[in-house]
C-alpha cells in the first residue's frame, strides 16, 4: 500500500514508539505493542471503550504503509483481518461486547481455517448495549465460548497498560505460532486509565514467527500437520503462492476438502484444534504470583481487578490486615490455568476471585481448586472498581447463587 | 480455437472433487465454466488469483477451482475479500455470491464495498431462491412465485441487484443470463480488468428447488423463458423494470414470468478505488510526519527513561497526592489531568489517570484524577479523600468538594466558581477564564491557567517541565498561547481565603 513518490522514507514503529516512556491509556498501550509485533492491518468498527485502538491504528497505519480500513461493522472489521492474515500480514481488530458479539461468527472460522488474528474485546456492561463507558468483566466466557461447537481459545488479559502492550505482543505471537486466533480481553476502565509505558527497543522484544510451508506443493496438504516437526500445527502458505490452497468453515480433510458427514474425519480435526492449544497449556499459561509464599487467603482476578487486589497485598504486607493476602493475577484466561489453581487450593485457607461480574472467574476456582480450600467470590456490577475494602470486608455471597 | 470443457477442467478444476454438488439443470456450473473461460483468455497465471465466496450453492463453486480459494461465511466474501485486496493489492480477487448471501445476509457488505469502491470482480448468481436449503423465499424471489417458506404467496418485494449495485456507485454492472453465456464471459473478463468493484449478475436455473414449484421444471424452461423475456437494457428505455427480478414483475403482479428481463451492461466508468485513495492518504501522513506536522505528531509520549533532560522531581516528594480536575465537558480538565500526569512521568514520577464522562460530549461534568506517587507505583486508581481539586465550574464544585481533604487544596476560578467564606483551610483563587483570554484571547486555555497555578502551588516539579509537555501534546499553532496560559497560571499571586 502507500505506493506513491514517498515510498521508501517511511519511518518504522521504532523510530515512532522504541527506546521510550510514554503516559499512555491502555488502549493506547494495545495499539502501540501491535505495531512495535509488526502487525500492518487493522479493520475496525468505531465502540466505546474500544474506539481509542482504532484511531491510535489510523493514526499509525497510514504512516507505516500498513492497511487501515473501518468497516461498514465488527462482522466485516474481523473478516478483513482474517483476509490480511492469509497474505502473511499481522493483522487485528478491536471492539467490546456489542460488536463482540457479532464477531462471534468469524471468529469460529478463524479457529476452523487456523488463521492467526488477533481479537481486542474491551469489556463493558452488558447484556447487549449497558453501560457503553463504564468497565465490566462478563465476557469471561463469551471469550471462552461465544463461537458455536467444540472448539479451543486462546484468551489473554492484560492487569496493567504495561501489560496491555506486553500481552498484545503476546497475542500476536500466539497467534502465528500456533495458528490461531487470540483474544485479548481488556476493560473500560484499563482501557482509558493512564499509566507510564516503557516501550523498549524493538530488537528487546521477541517476535515468534508462523511456520512456513517446507514441502513441496505436490506432496502438501494444507491441513495436514508432522511434515517437518511433531507439531499439531499445520504449516502456512500464503495467498498468491503456488500451493493453491483452500480454506474452508466447512470440516475438511487433511487436503481441506469439505468432508461433511464423515465422522471421522469431523473428529480428528476438531481433537487436532484442541489439542494444539491444550498440549501447549505451559507455553499458553502465564500468570503473577504476588505474596502467595506468606498468604492465608489467595486473591484471584485479572484485569482491572488486579489493581484493587494489589493494593490489598500491599496492605497485607504492611501489616495493615489482620490476614496475610497474596494474589494469583492470571494473564492467561484461557486455556484455563487449571493447575496453578489446584497447586495454590492445596497450600491456602481460602480462594478468593475478585471480578467485576455476577461471578463467572469464581466458577473456574472452585472446579480447580477441587475441593481443598473455601472459594469465595468479591462480585461487583455497575461499573465502579471493586475497592480494596470491598476485599478486606467483603458481603459474602455463596457463588452458587451467582450463576 | 475455443478452449473444450476437457481443457478446462484439466486446467483449471480439482478434478479430484468432481462430480460436483450440482443438481441437474443447476446453472451454477454454466457461470463457472464461463468464468474459467474468461481467465483462460486473460492468460494471467492462475497463482494471480484469489477465488472468494460465502455460503450457499453458488459460493461452493470456488471449492473447485485449482487455485487459492476460500470459502467464507454466509454473507462475507465481500468483507474477507477486501482484506485480501487491500493487503495484496497484485492478486486479483474474484468472489462468487447468490442472492441471499450477496443482497440478503451480506447486503450492507455489498453496498459498502461499492461504495469504498475494493477492486474486486463481484460474480453474482442470482437463481432466486435459498437453493441450497430447499428454496425459501430470498431478496431476489419474484412475485407471484411459490416457495416451501411462503405456499401462499410471497409478501416480499424483490431487489434488482444490478441497479441496486449502480446506484450505490459501481465503476462496472452488467447483467445476464445463462443463456448468454457468452455476452457473460465477455463481462466476467471486462469485470476481473476493471479497476474498483465490479458486478456482473448472472440469472441461472434452479428447477429443483426453485422451477419446478413455478412452472420452470427444467434447465430448458428456464432458458426459453431468459431467452423470450429477456430485454437489452439499452433498448428497454423507460420501460426498463426499476427492480428485475423486480427483473421480473413488479410488486403486486402475479402475471410473471411474462415480463421483462433486463440484461445488458449497466455501468462502464471510472472511478477511484479505495486502495488508490488510501496511497493518498499514507503519502498524505508521511508528508505531514516529515514536517512534525499533521496528526501523526506530536506522539502523546514522554522522553526516554533515561533521558537526561529529565527533570528533578521535589526531593522532598515521597509520598502519595491524589488531584481531581472537574470541569464542564469541553473545558479540557481530562487534557489537564493528562498534561500533568504526563509531566509526573516526565519528572520521573509515577502517575495514573482516570477519567469520568457522560454520552454527551459537550456540558456535562468530566472528570478525571490523577495519582502521583514518589514511592513506586500506586496501585488501586482512585483515592478515598482528594489531596487537592481543581473546579472550572460551579457543578464541579458542587460535586466534589465532599471529595477533599480537610487540609486538602482547593483551585477555583472565583468569577465562575461560588466558594463559601471560609469553608476551607486551603483555597487557591485563579481566575482562569480571565488569565487565558489574556493568554490566547479565549477562555478555552483557562484549563492550562489553571494547571500551571495547580503545579506552582504544589511544588511538584519545575516550570520547565509542565512546559515542555505543555508544547508536546498541544496543536502546534496553540503552542504559544498555551505556554503563556502556563506561566500566567504559574505567576498568578491569588488572595489567600479561608
Amino acid at each position: 500500500m502507500g505506493e506513491g513518490g514517498v515510498e521508501g522514507e517511511r519511518p518504522t514503529p521504532n523510530d515512532l514508539f522504541g527506546n521510550a516512556t510514554f503516559f499512555a491509556t491502555g488502549n493506547e498501550a494495545i495499539a502501540y505493542g501491535a505495531l512495535m509485533a509488526n502487525c500492518r492491518a487493522f479493520a475496525g468498527y468505531p465502540i466505546t471503550p474500544a474506539t481509542e485502538i482504532l484511531e491510535t491504528m489510523g493514526r499509525y497505519l497510514p504512516l507505516l504503509g500498513g492497511t487501515f480500513v473501518q468497516t461498514e461493522d465488527e462482522i466485516a472489521a474481523i473478516a478483513v483481518a482474517i483476509g490480511a492474515s492469509w497474505n502473511g500480514v499481522r493483522s487485528m481488530t478491536a471492539t467490546s461486547g456489542p460488536g463482540f458479539s457479532l464477531m462471534q461468527e468469524n471468529l469460529g472460522y478463524a479457529i476452523m481455517t487456523e488463521s492467526p488474528v488477533v481479537v481486542v474485546d474491551v469489556q463493558r456492561s452488558g447484556p447487549s448495549t449497558g453501560q457503553p463507558t463504564k468497565a465490566a468483566q462478563g465476557d469471561f466466557y463469551q471469550a471462552r465460548w461465544g463461537t458455536h461447537g467444540d472448539h479451543a481459545s486462546v484468551v489473554l488479559a492484560p492487569g496493567s497498560v504495561q501489560e496491555s502492550f506486553d500481552l498484545a505482543v503476546t497475542a500476536f505471537n500466539f497467534a502465528d505460532k500456533y495458528r490461531t486466533p487470540v483474544v485479548l480481553l481488556t476493560d473500560g476502565a484499563l482501557a482509558h486509565l493512564r499509566e507510564p509505558l516503557r516501550v523498549p527497543d524493538q530488537s528487546a522484544i521477541e517476535l515468534v514467527e508462523r511456520t512456513p510451508v517446507t514441502i513441496d506443493r505436490e506432496k502438501y496438504q494444507p491441513f495436514r500437520t508432522g511434515y517437518r516437526r511433531a507439531s499439531k500445527v499445520p504449516e502456512m502458505d500464503v495467498l498468491g503462492d503456488q500451493y493453491h490452497t483452500h480454506l474452508t468453515g466447512l470440516t475438511h480433510d487433511q487436503a481441506a476438502h469439505p468432508a461433511t458427514t464423515d465422522p471421522g474425519v469431523h473428529a480428528r480435526l476438531v481433537r487436532r484444534l484442541y489439542d494444539k492449544i491444550i498440549d501447549n497449556r505451559e507455553d499458553l499459561t502465564l500468570y503473577r504470583e504476588h505474596n502467595v509464599e506468606e498468604c492465608d487467603v489467595l486473591l484471584v482476578a485479572y484485569g482491572i481487578c488486579v489493581k484493587s487486589c494489589l493494593e490489598v497485598v500491599a496492605m497485607s504486607k504492611a501489616g495493615a490486615t489482620r490476614r496475610q493476602y497474596g494474589l494469583l493475577q492470571l494473564q492467561t484466561l484461557w486455556p484455563f490455568p487449571k493447575e496453578v489453581i489446584y497447586e495454590h487450593a492445596r497450600r491456602v485457607d481460602k480462594m478468593v476471585s475478585v471480578e467485576l461480574s455476577r461471578g463467572q472467574l469464581v466458577h473456574k476456582v472452585f472446579e480447580y481448586s477441587q475441593g481443598l480450600c473455601d472459594v469465595q467470590v468479591v462480585s461487583k456490577i455497575g461499573g465502579e472498581l471493586v475497592t480494596p475494602q470491598e476485599i478486606l470486608r467483603p458481603r459474602i455471597v455463596p457463588f452458587e447463587y451467582q450463576a | 480455437m475455443t478452449v473444450t470443457n476437457e481443457q478446462l477442467r484439466r486446467k483449471y478444476l480439482r478434478e479430484e472433487l468432481l462430480p460436483t454438488i450440482f443438481c441437474p439443470g443447476c446453472g451454477v456450473g454454466t457461470v463457472l465454466n464461463l468464468t474459467l473461460r474468461a481467465i483462460d483468455e486473460l492468460g494471467f497465471p492462475i497463482e494471480d488469483y484469489a477465488f472468494v465466496s460465502g455460503i450457499g450453492c453458488s459460493s461452493r463453486v470456488v471449492g473447485y477451482i485449482d487455485a487459492d480459494t476460500v470459502h467464507t461465511t454466509h454473507g462475507r466474501a465481500i468483507p474477507f475479500a477486501t482484506g485480501i485486496k487491500l493487503t495484496n493489492p497484485r492478486l486479483r480477487v474474484v468472489v462468487f455470491s447468490g442472492d441471499g448471501d450477496l443482497v440478503g445476509i451480506g447486503g450492507n457488505h455489498f453496498i459498502h464495498a461499492i461504495r469504498r469502491n475494493v477492486d474486486l470482480a463481484v460474480v453474482v448468481l442470482n437463481n432466486f431462491t435459498y437453493g441450497m436449503t430447499g428454496g425459501q423465499v430470498s431478496p431476489t424471489t419474484p412475485d407471484g412465485s411459490v416457495t416451501p417458506s411462503h405456499p401462499w404467496g410471497n409478501p416480499e418485494t424483490p431487489f434488482d441487484v444490478a441497479r441496486l449495485a449502480a446506484a450505490a456507485g459501481a465503476p462496472y454492472v452488467a447483467r445476464w443470463t445463462t443463456a448468454h453465456p457468452v455476452q457473460a464471459k465477455n463481462s466476467v473478463k471486462k469485470a476481473i480488468l476493471k479497476r474498483g468493484l465490479s458486478v456482473v449478475e448472472v440469472l441461472v436455473p434452479c428447477p429443483t428447488n426453485f422451477g419446478r414449484r413455478n412452472s420452470l421444471s427444467t434447465a430448458g424452461d428456464f432458458h426459453r423463458w431468459f431467452l423470450e423475456h429477456s430485454v437489452r437494457v439499452d433498448d428497454a428505455g423507460e420501460q426498463r423494470a426499476p427492480v428485475p427480478g423486480a427483473c421480473l414483475a413488479p410488486p403486486g403482479s402475479t402475471a410473471w414470468p411474462d415480463v421483462e428481463l433486463v440484461v445488458g451492461e449497466y455501468i462502464d466508468a471510472e472511478r477511484p478505488t479505495y486502495s488508490e485513495r488510501y496511497a493518498r492518504v499514507c503519502e498524505n501522513a508521511l508528508l505531514a510526519h516529515r514536517r512534525g506536522r499533521g496528526p501523526v505528531s506530536p506522539s502523546p509520549g514522554g522522553p526516554p527513561a533515561n533521558s537526561a533532560n529529565s527533570a528533578k522531581p521535589d526531593a522532598s516528594f515521597r509520598g502519595k497526592l491524589a488531584v481531581r480536575f472537574c470541569g464542564l465537558g469541553g473545558q479540557g480538565a481530562i487534557t489537564a489531568a493528562f498534561l500533568l500526569g504526563d509531566a509526573a512521568v516526565r519528572a520521573g514520577l509515577f502517575a495514573v489517570q482516570t477519567q469520568s464522562y457522560g454520552a454527551e460530549a459537550r456540558g456535562t461534568a468530566a472528570t478525571s484524577d490523577v495519582l502521583i506517587s514518589g514511592g513506586g507505583p500506586v496501585h488501586f486508581p482512585a483515592a478515598e479523600k482528594l489531596d487537592a481539586l481543581v473546579c472550572l465550574a460551579q457543578t464541579c464544585y458542587d460535586l466534589h468538594r465532599g471529595w477533599l481533604k480537610r487540609d486538602g487544596a482547593l483551585f477555583y476560578d472565583p468569577e465562575t466558581v461560588e466558594v463559601p467564606a471560609g469553608k476551607h483551610e486551603r483555597a487557591f483563587q485563579v481566575p482562569a477564564a480571565r488569565l487565558a483570554k489574556r493568554a490566547a484571547g479565549s477562555p478555552v486555555v483557562a484549563n492550562v491557567v489553571a494547571l500551571g497555578h495547580l503545579v506552582a502551588k504544589l511544588g511538584l516539579f519545575d516550570l520547565e517541565t509542565l512546559k515542555t509537555v505543555v508544547s508536546k501534546n498541544v496543536p502546534a499553532r496553540h503552542v504559544a498561547a498555551n505556554l503563556k496560559a502556563v506561566e500566567l497560571g504559574w505567576n498568578h499571586e491569588p488572595p489567600q481565603s479561608g
